[in-house]
């Protein structure tokens, strides 16, 4: 068999995998930053009692499965193959469904760019990405049609509704897209039922959850308003911050000045250590109000910047702001990390015990949490970390002034 | 066939005793024993609950301990066991030893096992006393201990009988709103007031049957209606109307964050007319009166108040007086005469947050070295004064080395309810303790199931809490969507 050959036989599925390639080269190479910025903004925790917050509210399990992916945008490489392992399913999903000829295979890739569209918005959380998988799985479920199905299709859109949110609302378009019902009109009050099946979900669940009826009907988090929107660019200064990655930092903000007064702390932190200012020349020039503070990646890399600097309670404050900022009212793993280091340092051991045993059920920080936990037993071994003991010494030594 | 079901119900019934013995852990064998206390958490070790309070849970503090077996014996009658990871007593069993051992005590004997060796303790007392607690539970706020950016909070009322907690209002239903202290009259749930702050804020007041929201705002006071107290009439609610900022520590030992006011006043707001009832003596220019209180008798207005200092330099020089003026309630006029009770002159101490028993024989209060916003205050201690003698005095019964804080009276005045960061020094949990003859019985958190993990986990600090005489009716559906329209009543000033 020639190339020719194998290519003509086989080019929808090496289009799925050049998708899948591509999906992930983006994610890897491009926007790292932004599933970083997702990762912090959660604290997925392996216990009984996360699941069951979760399922108690509309597209609760979306919430969930979402926030267990989410988990693994730590490492961008993991977190690459997640989205590309996720977007080239659904492009074989939505071609299962639609049943189409190889001709019509290229219809199968606009869920997933779509799906890849959303995923770049930092406003959009993972939830709806998953609930429209997982719908996307239904469907192709009750690709058949019998009596069963389409009963089952009844019943679930309540179910659906409960554990996936108002993306459920799809399953209007099986009659069509999955059945092939002709004439169409035929299938439209099936679909039409579906539709107000699921605003009728909406309605009784804003009887049974706590969140306004207008929250509901756009799904519980599937949509962040924040006031605190995190720009691409703090994103990636906060990843360079956290990576150290001084010369980046500099050249970066040498291609590209930057408004915003977190990035413009970090380059001065940056200089520092390379040794292009003093540390005089970083007090004087840092700016620790509120304003500094806009968006929860500059929080982040407030907290980032103060750490590298020894501002210890200020490290604490923007920490603490940026996870009290995250919109659905989720915690964060990376926040909660800081939290334990500055609480370390500045002799507050039980709190710090406290988040520790929150980090020990986490998949990613808990060897880390246990290193902690014999420190935070034993304060003296703080004595043998060359880095919290200078932290410590300074913030002992140090002449207490306010910050806004 | 039929041989079939008999093994099939013996498989059954081993299959069971099985599951049974595995959900009741070890039982103690080899014990050593030893004189010394257990260290449980909570410590619950030699306090004084009330007869109707939930079942006291608790765990050894030691957290290699993997089983513990806890002997519970009535003074009076009764036993009661509990074997496991924590003690978790069934409820009606725990409910009827203390009924049984009302005036008496319960005496715990704790095993616990530890790396496959079993430890008995000496026993420990728990006394149940006879004054009832004439209450059904209690309302609070749960909030994260945040600088500025608050997220997930509510209003809760929590059953002090079980374990059964929930919602009056939470904010996820009026997204980007702060709830603030909600506060009843006297425990009584039928009359009370909490504000709202943020884009629909709002002062809203449950009176008369009726719910009503004023305007958060009132332009002719400059400012909103913060720190509530209701007037026993039922009539007035005393306000102190505050401009609050903070500022940050940057490496002051045990202390993150100063709240302090730019300026506050306390005045009288009158429910009937809608009216603000403003007074010179409350509203004095250069002074800051805070933290308003009316006496059981409704005839005095208590108050504290501070000589203004310049921030940030001054922060540590503002120290708050406690003082009470005459309250006519018949014109809702105060009196011309300010008396000072706690006078910082002389302690060299902040006073704060006055409670007077309901029967008015004791006033208490919290001290601090300066300011008033006392639960960022690690020195921050309750203070008791007799008003028969004017004595005052540290309620060292209650007091930790962190901050014990924000205190209400049970409505029968036999108990009292406070705030304390004593267990981490951050997170602020809620104690009670028995009060007679002016001293305090050795205070108690507040009970959960499994109170390790729950404390452990929740990432909210209790809040302006206070005694509720009856479950608080509120429909939190309506009550959002009455926050989030514009609907207000405006108020009135003289």
């Amino acid at each position: 068999m020639t190339i020719r050959n194998v290519t003509k036989e086989y080019w929808p599925l090496m289009l799925t995998g050049a998708f899948g390639i591509a999906v992930f080269c983006f994610w890897l190479l491009y926007r790292p930053h932004l599933m970083l910025a997702r990762e912090e903004m959660q604290l997925f925790l392996w216990n009984t009692d996360y699941l069951s917050e979760r399922l108690l509210i509309p597209g609760g399990l979306a919430q969930y499965l979402g926030e267990f992916v989410v988990q693994f945008f730590l490492n961008p490489l993991s977190g690459a193959l997640c989205y590309a392992l996720i977007l080239t399913a659904v492009q074989l999903l939505g071609w299962y469904i639609i049943d189409a000829r190889r001709r019509y295979c290229i219809l199968s890739f606009i869920v997933p760019c779509l799906l890849w569209w959303m995923a770049c918005n930092p406003d959009i959380p993972m939830t709806p990405v998953i609930a429209v998988v997982l719908t996307m799985a239904l469907m192709a479920l009750l690709k058949r049609r019998t009596a069963v199905t389409q009963a089952v299709l009844l019943l679930a859109v309540p179910v659906g509704y409960w554990l996936l949110g108002p993306a459920v609302v799809l399953l209007a378009l099986v009659p069509f897209v999955c059945w092939h019902a002709k004439p169409l009109k035929a299938s439209l009050p099936m679909s039409v039922g579906i539709a107000l099946l699921t605003a009728l979900c909406v309605l009784v669940s804003s009887r049974l959850s706590p969140y306004p009826l207008r929250q509901l009907a756009r799904g519980v988090d599937y949509y962040w308003e924040s006031q605190m929107h995190s720009t691409l660019e703090e994103m990636r200064y906060d990843m360079l911050m956290r990576t150290q990655d001084w010369e980046e930092i500099s050249a970066l903000y040498d291609a590209r000045p930057s408004q915003s007064l977190a990035v413009r702390n970090a380059v001065l932190v940056a200089k520092l250590n390379r040794h292009e200012i003093s540390q005089v020349d970083v007090l004087q020039g840092l700016v620790l109000s509120k304003e500094a503070l806009r968006s929860i990646a500059s929080a982040f890399l407030m907290s980032e910047l103060s750490m590298q600097i020894g501002m210890v309670n200020i490290a604490q404050r923007t920490a603490f702001e940026a996870m009290e900022a995250i919109p659905n009212y989720n915690k964060s793993a990376r926040a909660l990390r800081r939290l334990v280091e500055t609480n370390i340092v500045t002799g507050q051991y039980e709190v710090a015990l406290k988040y520790i045993a929150l980090l020990e059920q986490t998949l990613f920080y808990r060897d880390w949490a246990r290193r902690m936990k014999r420190m935070a037993d034993n304060p003296d071994e703080i004595k043998n970390h060359k880095i919290y003991q200078q932290m410590k010494e300074l913030y002992d030594n140090g002449t207490d002034t306010f910050f806004h | 066939m039929a041989q079939t079901r008999f093994s099939i119900s013996r498989l059954g019934l081993a299959l069971a005793a099985a599951l049974l013995l595995a959900a009741c852990g070890s039982r103690p064998e080899d014990v050593t024993r030893t004189d010394e206390l257990p260290q449980i958490y909570p410590d619950y070790v030699g306090v004084t609950v009330p007869s109707t309070i939930a079942p006291l849970n608790f765990c050894m503090a030691d957290e290699d301990v993997t089983t513990i077996d806890v002997e519970v014996r009535g003074s009076k009658a009764g036993q009661l066991h509990a074997n496991g990871a924590y003690a978790d007593f069934d409820i009606d069993e725990w409910h009827s030893l203390l009924a049984q051992n009302r005036g008496g005590e319960l005496r715990l004997t704790v095993c616990a096992e530890k790396e496959g060796r079993w430890t008995q303790y000496r026993e420990f007392a728990v006394a149940v006393s006879n004054d009832d607690l004439g209450e059904w539970g209690v309302t609070y706020r749960r909030i994260p201990p945040s600088y500025e950016i608050y997220s997930m909070m509510g209003l809760y009322q929590r059953d002090l009988s079980s374990f059964s907690e929930t919602e009056l209002l939470v904010n996820t239903r009026t997204p980007d709103q702060c709830l603030n202290c909600h506060t009843a009259n006297r425990t009584n749930p039928d009359q009370w007031v909490f504000h709202v702050r943020g884009s629909h804020g709002a002062t809203v007041i449950q009176t008369g049957g009726r719910v009503e929201l004023l305007q958060a705002r009132n332009d002719t006071l400059g400012g909103s209606m913060v720190y509530p107290y209701w007037h026993p009439s039922g009539r007035y609610c005393a306000f102190s109307t505050n401009k609050t900022s903070q500022m940050f520590h940057t490496t002051k030992k045990n202390k993150r964050i100063e709240v302090y006011d730019a300026s506050s006043d306390v005045f009288v707001y009158d429910v009937e007319r809608h009216t603000i009832l403003r007074d010179s003596l409350t509203m004095k220019a250069l002074w800051a009166e805070n933290t308003p209180a009316f006496s059981p008798d409704g005839r005095w207005l208590y108050f504290t108040t501070a000589l203004r200092q310049v921030y940030p330099t001054d922060y540590d020089k503002e120290m708050y007086s406690i003082c009470r003026v005459a309250f006519d309630a018949a014109t809702g006029r105060l009196g011309s005469q300010v008396d000072t009770l706690v006078n910082t002159r002389l302690t060299g101490k902040s006073a704060s947050w006055p409670r007077l028993s309901y029967d008015g024989r004791y006033l208490m209060y919290t001290q601090t070295d300066y300011g008033y916003f006392t639960i960022w205050h690690p020195e921050a201690d309750l203070w008791l004064m007799d008003t028969a003698t004017g004595e005052t005095r540290p309620m060292d019964e209650v007091n930790s080395r962190r901050a014990e804080s924000f205190h209400n009276w049970s409505a029968n005045s036999r108990w009292f309810l406070f705030t304390s960061r004593c267990e981490d020094g951050l997170y602020t949990r809620l104690y009670f303790a028995h009060f007679a003859d002016g001293k305090a019985a050795k205070p108690f958190l507040l009970p959960q199931r499994n109170p390790r993990d729950y404390y452990r986990r929740l990432m909210h600090s209790y809040n302006t809490p206070d005694f509720t005489s009856r479950p608080v009716e509120m429909d939190a559906r309506r009550m959002a969507e009455r926050i989030e329209s514009g609907e207000r009543v405006a108020t009135k000033t003289e």
